[in-house]
């Protein structure tokens, strides 16, 4: 059932996130023309010249923009689909499926994720439009096997496992964003009068605790580990992947906690009114 | 086995009680007018059968189950207001109802909806809110569900829509299962009607076949509904 949630959840998702994608892509055209004519472009009449080197600045000040939105919306995507979706009218139907709380929420968790994904690598798509010339190009290749070289030469680490512990830091981090948002509202809505009102309150309590809890976490293990040996210096593989893996433990346990409230909410206090 | 079953049930929101120990039983194979005047309960009594509100205190089992993952695929609910997505179509609305309800009658559901001139690839949003009501009626009737719960399907609609509507409801409910219809308009339901619950501030008082209202009282179920419910 879970694939089928999600396939509807991409669905009703899609038809604002594709499109976004596509503004953000030409967006990034316009800024590629903008970085190599009209900026530049010069016919010798001033009006026509202002007039394109305007159009150049605007076209710029789009392409920030679209890069911004794209993040932006997806997260406010993200947050809309789960209220009105599931704390909404719409809730009569999705909470009378014959699926589980965990495939509902999980279904929003993985679409969104992707989303998330997708809207970073449009935005790194879009930058390589404007900046990419051929002999960048063509090299692209060998430029990411050095820097993974280097990378991998400085740290003394193994660069692929520093991949899959980056991808994994982001995924979870993806599922925290939206665990931060989905276990307000689920809280906020279970009560009978000013749902929006207590999950705004609700999501400032929960990132107060959160940021007490994981400052505490980290300070604490910054005294188990000896700040004297760090200070006279770890090696930097240990302290990278050390660092890498702390944070995955942080976001884990963010996630765990955030998960399980949120399916108490749903499932025991659902005040669908 | 009874298909709906509530022991001791109460809803309160906050302070203000919704049911107040509410027992009731419906057997398999009726249709019951759950009746009262808005604010009675009703609407809280459907949406606690479909796990839409957790009780206060007491139980309620849909097909001897609390309400969950399982009764839901026994349940074909019909709620108060349109809660369908607008921005899909009614082909999309109907694979939704394919993959996940397995009774889900898609050929019915589309006769029904060719008989009412509705288009495969229309939106909801284009459609008129009667149209909206029909749609998510049709859906909701295209099931071979074990229990139909329909929460004021004929409130805010002309009484044409309305004949549209019961007519839909008794030609297409499966015969083996229970159809509980939530209303305060008595005089257009009565007759399709074997059964009445009658609610009022939360409670059940009243609960007869029809026909026995009929015989013992000599009176319409809508004779009695005004007389119980005499302001």
């Amino acid at each position: 059932m879970l694939s089928k949630l999600m396939k509807h959840e991409f669905r009703a998702t899609a038809r604002l996130m594709l499109p976004l994608y596509l503004v953000v892509l030409l967006l990034a055209v316009g800024a590629r023309i903008s970085v190599t004519w009209l900026l530049e472009a010069s016919f010798g009449v001033q009006a026509i010249d202002f007039l394109l080197h305007l159009l150049g600045v605007l076209l710029m000040i789009g392409f920030g923009a679209g890069l911004v939105a794209a993040v932006v919306v997806s997260v406010v995507i993200m947050i809309l689909r789960y209220r009105s979706n599931l704390l909404g009218d719409e809730g009569y139907v999705m909470f009378t499926l014959p699926v589980s709380t965990h495939h509902l929420v999980w279904s929003k968790l993985l679409v969104s994720t992707v989303w998330f994904a997708g809207a970073a690598l449009v935005d790194i798509l879009a930058v390589v439009i404007v900046v990419l010339n051929s002999h960048v190009f063509q090299n692209l290749g060998s430029i990411i096997s050095d820097v993974i070289a280097s990378f991998s030469a400085y740290y003394a680490a193994n660069g692929i496992l520093l991949v899959i512990e980056l991808l994994v830091l982001l995924v979870l981090s993806a599922f925290a964003l939206c665990l931060q948002f989905y276990a307000p509202l689920s809280i906020g809505h279970s009560f009978d009068k000013h749902k929006m009102l207590l999950s705004v309150v609700f999501f400032f309590v929960i990132q107060t605790a959160s940021q007490v809890v994981s400052s505490l976490l980290v300070a604490g293990s910054l005294v188990v580990v000896n700040i004297g040996d760090l200070a006279s210096g770890l090696a930097p593989a240990i302290t990278l992947h050390g660092t890498l893996w702390a944070s995955i433990l942080l976001s884990l346990l963010l996630c765990v906690v955030l998960y399980i409230i949120n399916h108490l909410f749903l499932s025991r206090k659902l005040n669908l009114e | 086995m009874s298909i709906l079953e509530c022991r001791g049930l109460v809803k309160r929101f906050g302070a203000t009680p919704a049911l107040s120990g509410v027992d009731l039983t419906i057997q398999p194979g009726r249709i019951v007018g759950l009746l009262g005047p808005n604010g009675s309960g009703k609407s809280t009594l459907i949406k606690l059968a479909n796990g839409l509100l957790v009780p206060t205190a007491g139980e309620i089992l849909v097909d001897g189950k609390a309400p969950g993952r399982e009764s839901h695929a026994a349940v074909s609910y019909l709620p108060e207001r349109n809660s369908l997505p607008l921005w899909m179509t009614v082909q999309q609305l109907q694979d939704f109802y394919t993959d996940f309800f397995p009774d889900f009658r898609a050929d019915r559901c589309r006769d029904m909806l060719a008989r009412l001139e509705l288009q495969p690839d229309m939106k909801l949003k284009h459609l008129s809110k009667g149209n909206r009501e029909k749609v998510q009626l049709i859906l909701a009737m295209s099931r071979d569900a074990k229990l139909y719960l329909l929460d004021e399907p004929i409130g805010g609609v002309d009484p044409a829509a309305r004949d549209y509507i019961l007519d839909t409801i008794i030609r297409n409910y499966n015969p083996e299962a229970s159809v509980i219809i939530s209303t305060h308009l008595i005089a257009d339901v009565e007759n399709v009607l074997d059964e009445v619950v009658f609610i009022d501030r939360g409670q059940i008082f009243f609960q007869s076949s029809v026909d026995q209202i009929r015989e013992e009282k000599g009176k319409s179920v809508d004779a009695l509904f005004r007389e119980v419910y005499r302001c």
